[in-house]
């Protein structure tokens, strides 16, 4: 059994982090875990690197003696957004961290986290032209498209319920 | 590699979810995936609530009662809209006689518009967007206005005076002179006044005295005072940061209402040449020196600077949709005076307007024989004042 107090993650190349689990009390996946399966040895974190769980785990930290209610979803759209300067270290990182963090927070299921750097990569979207944007990708990936929407705005499928 | 591109729907929700319309019509048209993936009425009808939620910000639709239709409607008036913006391509000109000379100052507010012409006593208040002249108020004749300001929420116009006196009016009330509340403390032209625009009906003045003056308006009462130190050409207010222009072409930041200074720095400036212009909207601050430099302050990230063929005259800014609109100098006709820049345009984004047919044309060019000095930008278009007094509206 392992010390309730502190829980040990392991990331996918092997490398382990102990953190005490208050740290974690945000993330839904290590509480379900510890609920379900907490007298094991450590949490696999895999899909996640070391660097990536480092940084999350620092949130984490930053982030422990928080006392607002947890978020239910990170776009919600009746709590405003609210800057951190605690959260700066995420405001000068290269884009396809950010969206590496993005997907650990999901993974881990911190929606604070997630709402944290979906708002810095908006942000960064945030002003762009389309070009740049589009240089925001790997430009491999994408063909140029001038896509006309003002011949398709007509034509929305079934997908397109409105919520109110 | 993570890309935007490979990131799984969930997660992009969550990101496009902060993005305002204008940039999610930017990211749809990157490529076929986005544009797929933006295209649901879901995804826009969010992001009108959205923007509704923000402060300042009338809603251009009812979420509540609005349709399919009129959502997808909606979608398409902005598409059109921000392209034909991007593209300076104007679609309707309308003009109206002002009366007043030269028209010297254009504020707007939702849909009012107040003008007040060079040298003159008395302002005109505007209902947009067909500007139909709505009513006029008078000052005592000894008093030029120099300033005007009006709030559509609060129902008052105010105007600084070269001397120092700042006037309000209440919108709607006879133009009589007990209904007219005279604010005295400045001692030097009141060249900028804005409101709070946070319902109190607070408003804040800067003048060439060097001080800065937050007002009471409906008690008619100082709050607070603060000298700057230097003469004061520009100002902008917003949430907790007042951004400052100077005529010695620097700018300063102080935070707002303890009055720190958070930075504080000149423009480049050639020789003698003086600052020109200090505007400012929804956390935007846009200053402009003598040599054709203009420098575009937001509120975080960094600033962005432009470079105009001409001297900048005058210049107005849309601090919601992150656009500005500069006149430059010694230029005959709107269509090469006026110039639009939008954010992340570059230094090369300037772009002159284009008008659509010859009818246009002539209308742009007619009344158009001397410099613009006076710009608002509009919900949909800008308003221009010229030399030979009218107004002039261009839709895009």
């Amino acid at each position: 059994m392992s010390d309730p107090a502190n829980i040990t993650l392991v990331t996918m190349d092997g490398t382990t982090f102990t953190v005490p689990s208050a740290y974690l009390h945000r993330s839904k996946l290590v509480q379900d875990w510890l609920r379900s399966e907490g007298d094991k040895q450590a949490m696999e974190v895999k899909h996640v690197t070391p660097f990536v769980l480092q940084g999350v785990l620092n949130f984490c930290e930053i982030h422990a003696e928080d006392t607002s209610e947890p978020l239910a979803d990170p776009a919600d759209p009746t709590k405003p957004f609210e800057a951190d300067p605690r959260d700066d270290a995420f405001r000068g990182m290269p884009d396809d961290q950010l969206l590496q963090f993005t997907m650990a927070a999901d993974i881990l299921q911190i929606p604070e986290l997630v709402r944290l750097t979906a708002q810095e990569m908006a942000s960064r979207i945030d002003g762009k032209s389309p070009d740049q944007i589009r240089a925001m990708f790997n430009p491999d990936d994408l063909a140029e498209e001038d896509v006309d929407s003002d011949n398709e705005m007509g034509e929305v499928g079934e997908e397109g319920a409105i919520s109110k | 590699m993570t890309t935007l591109t490979n990131l799984y729907p969930e997660l992009l929700d969550n990101i496009v979810f902060f993005l305002p319309p204008t940039d999610l019509i930017h990211l749809s048209y990157t490529s076929k995936h986005f544009h797929h993936f933006i295209h649901p009425v879901r995804i826009w009808s969010r992001a009108f609530q959205h923007l509704a939620s923000c402060e300042n910000v009338p809603p251009s639709l009812d979420l509540s009662t609005a349709t399919r239709s009129d959502i997808l409607h909606e979608v398409k008036r902005i598409i059109c809209r921000e392209r034909n913006w991007r593209r300076g391509l104007v679609t309707r000109v309308h003009d109206v006689p002002a009366r007043m000379g030269v028209i010297n100052q254009l504020t707007v507010d939702g849909s009012s518009l107040v003008s007040v012409g060079v040298a003159s006593n008395y302002l005109q208040l505007w209902q947009l967007p067909e500007l139909v002249l709505q009513q006029e108020f008078l000052a005592p004749i000894q008093y030029r206005l120099v300033a005007v300001a009006v709030s559509s929420e609060n129902n008052v116009v105010v105007a600084g005076t070269q001397a120092g006196p700042v006037y309000v009016w209440p919108i709607g009330g006879e133009a009589l002179n007990r209904n007219r509340r005279t604010l005295h403390g400045h001692t030097d032209r009141v060249g900028c006044l804005e409101f709070l625009r946070d319902g109190t009906g607070r408003i804040v003045t800067g003048s060439w005295d060097r001080r800065v003056i937050v007002w009471d308006v409906t008690a008619g009462a100082k709050l607070e005072e603060f000298d700057t130190g230097r003469q004061i050409l520009g100002m902008h207010l917003h949430g907790s940061v007042l951004q400052t222009f100077h005529t010695d072409a620097r700018v300063t930041r102080y935070s707002f209402p303890d009055l720190n200074i958070l930075y504080s720095h000149r423009l480049p400036a050639r020789g003698k040449s003086r600052a020109r212009v200090g505007v400012g909207d929804a956390g935007l601050f846009f200053c402009a020196s003598g040599n054709r430099r203009g420098v575009c302050y937001p509120l975080s990230g960094p600033s962005w600077e432009i470079d105009a063929p001409k001297q900048i005259g005058a210049a107005s800014l849309d601090g919601l949709h992150r656009r500005v609109v500069v006149l430059t100098e010694m230029c005959k006709t709107v269509e090469e005076a006026a110039r639009v820049w939008s954010f992340g345009m570059g230094k090369e984004g300037l772009v002159p307007l284009k008008a659509t047919d010859e009818q246009v044309e002539r209308v742009l060019r007619c009344n158009l024989w001397g410099d613009i000095i006076a710009l608002a930008v509009v919900d949909g278009g800008i308003v221009v004042g010229t030399e030979y007094g009218r107004l002039v509206m261009l839709e895009f």
